[in-house]
């Protein structure tokens, strides 16, 4: 970031945390984020023997997908979350006037620990017990879910989707014909799941990203949920079979949930939690169902680079992930498995 | 006549000086940055290797609306088929999604695959 754009910062900061005195150490890019950018704030707070403190700044990245939230639509979110007693960073401050560091963003507490998924499924000193993770995981999950309609301060979620998979299905069929992406082996899976749509659940909030690589472990446990981008009202079990699929287990596709822990410990943490039962059946469709939205969004997430708008060998690669995806959805839609088949 | 070494020989030497010369004394997001090249060098090279078998399997989906589209993208007017629900369940279809998939896959990252489906891709049965 620019010495202009970090005076800029420091003075918003200053306005922002009603500090009068506050300096800014260091402002570093985090790694990750093709969507949104991490920053890394170090400051110190108040004149002499100044406080130390840290921050997460979110703003947009160069350009973003079209499924993607506002900054300030995702920090009302975080908020609401903070609120429901979810384990978040703790939001402190947003801002719209791109002006100061050149787009709209958002600032958080710091929290120490792992994000990275492949990291947190090898390294099993991260997290503490694997069991109490997977429950907790769970848990942390139906605290999302118990924030329901009407919320005020999320008003600019719009009404909940009466035909949740019909709609995916259709933004996801939308989104491959935007990007003029003839795909038949995702027509067939997105076909199998226009016939086999489970039941509507009640809609909550749906965290709608909820997987490994997308929370904060430690030591100890987990120590917050990130990302927040594409919440909004929706079906509960898609969350859960998002967090299961085997896509996001990192090379542990024994371990279902996340790669981190049983399926049972986590429906365990979630049915605790909520109180209701997981309807096993719907997370086994959404599991399905989330190897094709996966797939739609690494070919979004190609497209940035094959566009010319933002040339990145990661961008790039990330296109090249989509037949393993197809596999998937191949494998799990076999003649046999259809509710129709001859 | 063909200058030597070939594209793929060259990929390959590239990929084992990049990886035993470079790749160690590098760290962070320069090591990431490397083993990201090294990552599409691989598949480069497996997609030459693949090529044949990728055809013939590209070639079998098509089959499947062969004289049926007069103008355009014969594989969009398959994609409209299967949303009808033209290929509901449809075995012979998915057998040839199923090895076109296999063989693409594999060129991504052979370890998605069984043994049994590597050899079916013509990539071997051991992971390069």
């Amino acid at each position: 970031m620019d010495p202009q754009r970090v005076n800029a910062l420091q003075s918003w900061l200053g306005r922002a945390l009603s500090e009068s005195s506050i300096t800014i150490d260091d402002v570093r890019k985090l790694d990750g984020g093709a969507i949104q950018e991490n920053w890394r704030v170090r400051c110190s707070v108040g004149g002499i023997n100044a406080d130390k403190r840290g921050f997460v700044l979110r703003r947009d990245a160069q350009t973003t997908i079209a499924s993607s939230r506002t900054r300030a639509q995702e920090y009302a979110i975080i908020e609401a979350a903070h609120h429901a007693g979810v384990r978040v960073a703790t939001p402190l401050a947003a801002c719209d006037d791109p002006e100061v560091i050149g787009a709209p963003f958002f600032l958080m507490r710091w929290v120490d620990g792992v994000s990275l998924g492949p990291r947190i499924v090898k390294d099993t000193t991260l997290g503490g017990d694997r069991m109490q993770l997977g429950e907790q995981l769970g848990r942390e999950l139906a605290r999302i879910h118990g924030i329901r309609m009407p919320q005020a301060s999320l008003s600019f979620l719009g009404e909940p989707d009466t035909d949740p998979v019909g709609s995916a299905i259709g933004n996801l069929r939308a989104t491959l014909d935007r990007l003029g992406a003839a795909r038949p082996a995702l027509e067939w899976g997105l076909r199998w799941a226009d016939v086999h749509a489970p039941p509507r659940s009640s809609p909550t909030l749906v965290h709608h990203d909820f997987r490994t690589g997308n929370y904060i472990v430690d030591e100890q446990g987990l120590a917050a949920i990130l990302d927040w981008e594409f919440a909004g009202w929706g079906d509960p079990m898609s969350d859960l079979g998002w967090f299961c699929a085997e896509c996001w287990r990192f090379g542990r596709p024994d371990l279902e949930a996340g790669g981190v822990a049983p399926r049972a410990a986590f429906y365990q943490g979630y049915e605790a939690e909520s109180g209701s039962p997981v309807d096993d059946d719907a997370v086994r469709f959404w599991e399905m169902f989330a190897h094709l939205r996966w797939a739609v969004i690494a070919l979004e997430q190609a497209e940035r680079h094959l566009s010319g708008r933002e040339p990145s060998l990661e961008l790039a690669l990330t296109g090249r992930i989509v037949p393993e995806l197809e596999l998937a959805v191949l494998k799990a839609t076999e003649p046999g498995r259809w509710r129709r088949a001859p | 006549m063909r200058d030597e070494p070939s594209g793929p020989a060259l990929l390959d030497i590239a990929h084992r000086t990049l990886m035993a010369d470079i790749v160690p004394s590098l760290s962070g997001r320069q090591r990431y940055a490397a083993l990201m090249v090294a990552n599409a060098m691989r598949i480069a090279a497996r997609e030459q290797q693949v090529a044949p078998r990728a055809g013939l399997a590209g070639e079998a989906i098509l089959e499947f609306v062969a004289g049926e589209t007069d103008s355009g993208n014969p594989v969009s007017a398959l994609v409209q088929q299967i949303r009808e629900g033209r290929f509901d369940s449809d075995a012979v279809l998915h057998g040839a999604l199923r090895d076109d998939a296999v063989i693409a896959a594999g060129t991504w990252k052979p370890s998605v695959l069984s043994p049994a489906e590597r050899i079916k891709a013509g990539l071997g049965p051991d992971l390069g």
